[in-house]
């Protein structure tokens, strides 16, 4: 079950983190630095109005979970080639994952949780990056391709 | 709560040099009305623990006696704690956020790399000096454990290849839970050592940036074990230098050099 790429996007929609992994056969192609920008934004925006959107009654109590405060919001858009899963955490970061299409939500969760877990390690705890910037740690990137490299395989 | 009270609350809380180890332990009398109060008091009268429940703190002299008896309500002070406990254990997320925070605090009051590897390293000094005394007494204590009743005086070390095992041995195992990777000397110069860390804890979550590659946040345990080795007797310099290979990113050589003294020392030691 390869993972594409990753994205983060920060609570106000700005881009924090993009990385596409080199994976045979991903349907993802290379886009310019532009283009990640509309991506994340286009993202933000139609999770926004889908959360809007949904009746609140129609959210099963036990579908809530401690670490995805993505209740109300778009959850995951699948195409044939690949899904795109959102999630979100308590402070309304947005850890965004493409995957192959046989990755559904649920077993989509655990590796979110990992992303989340490494982020809030290796970009939290380092006293050099600044809330709501950009992400460029190197350790970070290290350790989350390392994960991805273990699941592509 | 404004901010001119909590200000008059955190007076109560926390060590008084001029009240002593009593200041951050349990207190004897009823809380007063006001918080004026100055030291011997836990905490102020405003928090609903101690205002509830005034005469429940033992005393000193209690606690002294038995410990544990004066657990009430979860509050006790690290004086009714053993020195000796099994394990010394903290969270490593809190102490990762605690440097973390030390080093923004620096970095945003200092002009240049230098002057915050100076600072990290002035911070870790003033722990070191007292550090040396606490891990001796300890050790001390674990090895006589086992062996017969002997006295619980730390044995001193005076040659360096003595003390930098120590430092590496002991002083490594009780900071960070295992010894130093590896205790190298230098082939060029005569008095520098080097202490090598794979994977130092403190900079486990730390990426250093472009702008900043010459800094390395371990000045500040290169600064502690500065000052262990200067109270032990060992004048010399320490600093940390970032050397990653393969597979350790953030590994980390200590470079200790001795002051010409301790060599002159070392050689007549030598020749005995």
């Amino acid at each position: 079950m390869p993972i594409y790429s990753v994205y983060m996007i920060s609570k106000s929609g700005s881009l924090l983190y993009e990385k596409d992994f080199k994976v045979e056969g991903s349907p993802i192609t290379k886009q310019n630095s532009n283009d990640y920008l509309v991506i994340a934004g286009t993202l933000h925006g139609v999770h926004a109005i889908s959360s809007k959107i949904t009746p609140p009654e129609s959210v099963k109590p036990n579908n809530t979970s401690k670490y995805n405060s993505n209740k109300l919001g778009l959850r995951c858009i699948s195409t044939e080639l690949f899904n795109i899963h959102v999630n979100q955490t308590v402070t309304g970061l947005k850890i965004i994952l493409f995957t192959s299409p046989d990755v559904t939500s649920p077993k989509a969760y655990p590796l979110y949780q990992r992303v989340y877990e490494y982020y809030c390690d290796y970009v939290l705890k380092n006293p050099f990056y600044n809330l709501d910037m950009p992400i460029r740690a190197r350790l970070f990137d290290d350790k989350v391709l390392e994960y991805v490299d273990k699941l592509n395989v | 709560m404004s901010s001119s009270h909590s200000k008059v609350q955190i007076q109560g809380i926390g060590y008084d040099p001029t009240v002593g180890p009593r200041s951050t332990g349990p207190t004897q009398a009823p809380l007063p009305a006001t918080p004026t109060m100055r030291g011997g008091q836990l905490s102020s009268p405003s928090t609903p623990i101690t205002s509830s429940t005034p005469a429940i703190f033992s005393t000193r002299s209690n606690s002294l006696k038995s410990s544990g008896s004066n657990a009430i309500g979860g509050l006790t002070s690290i004086y009714d704690r053993n020195l000796h406990r099994a394990k010394h254990e903290i969270s490593l997320s809190s102490l990762s956020f605690l440097f973390m925070e030390m080093i923004s605090i620096n970095l945003n009051t200092s002009k240049s790399v230098v002057e915050l590897e100076r600072k990290l390293n002035n911070l870790g000094y003033t722990i070191g000096l007292k550090y040396l005394e606490l891990a001796s007494l300890r050790v001390n204590f674990n090895n006589n454990l086992t062996s017969s009743g002997k006295s619980n005086t730390a044995k001193r070390d005076i040659k360096i290849l003595e003390i930098l095992q120590f430092v590496v041995s002991t002083i490594w195992t009780s900071l960070f839970g295992k010894p130093a990777d590896n205790l190298e000397k230098s082939s060029e110069f005569n008095n520098q050592f080097m202490i090598i860390d794979n994977a130092p804890l403190l900079t486990r979550y730390i990426s250093m940036p472009k702008e900043y590659e010459n800094l390395n946040c371990e000045a500040f345990i290169a600064g502690l074990i500065e000052g262990v080795l200067d109270s032990s007797y060992f004048k010399c310099e320490v600093s940390a230098h970032g050397v990653p290979i393969d597979n350790f990113p953030t590994r980390t050589v200590f470079l200790i050099k001795f002051d010409e003294s301790v060599m002159k020392r070392e050689a007549r030691l030598a020749g005995k």
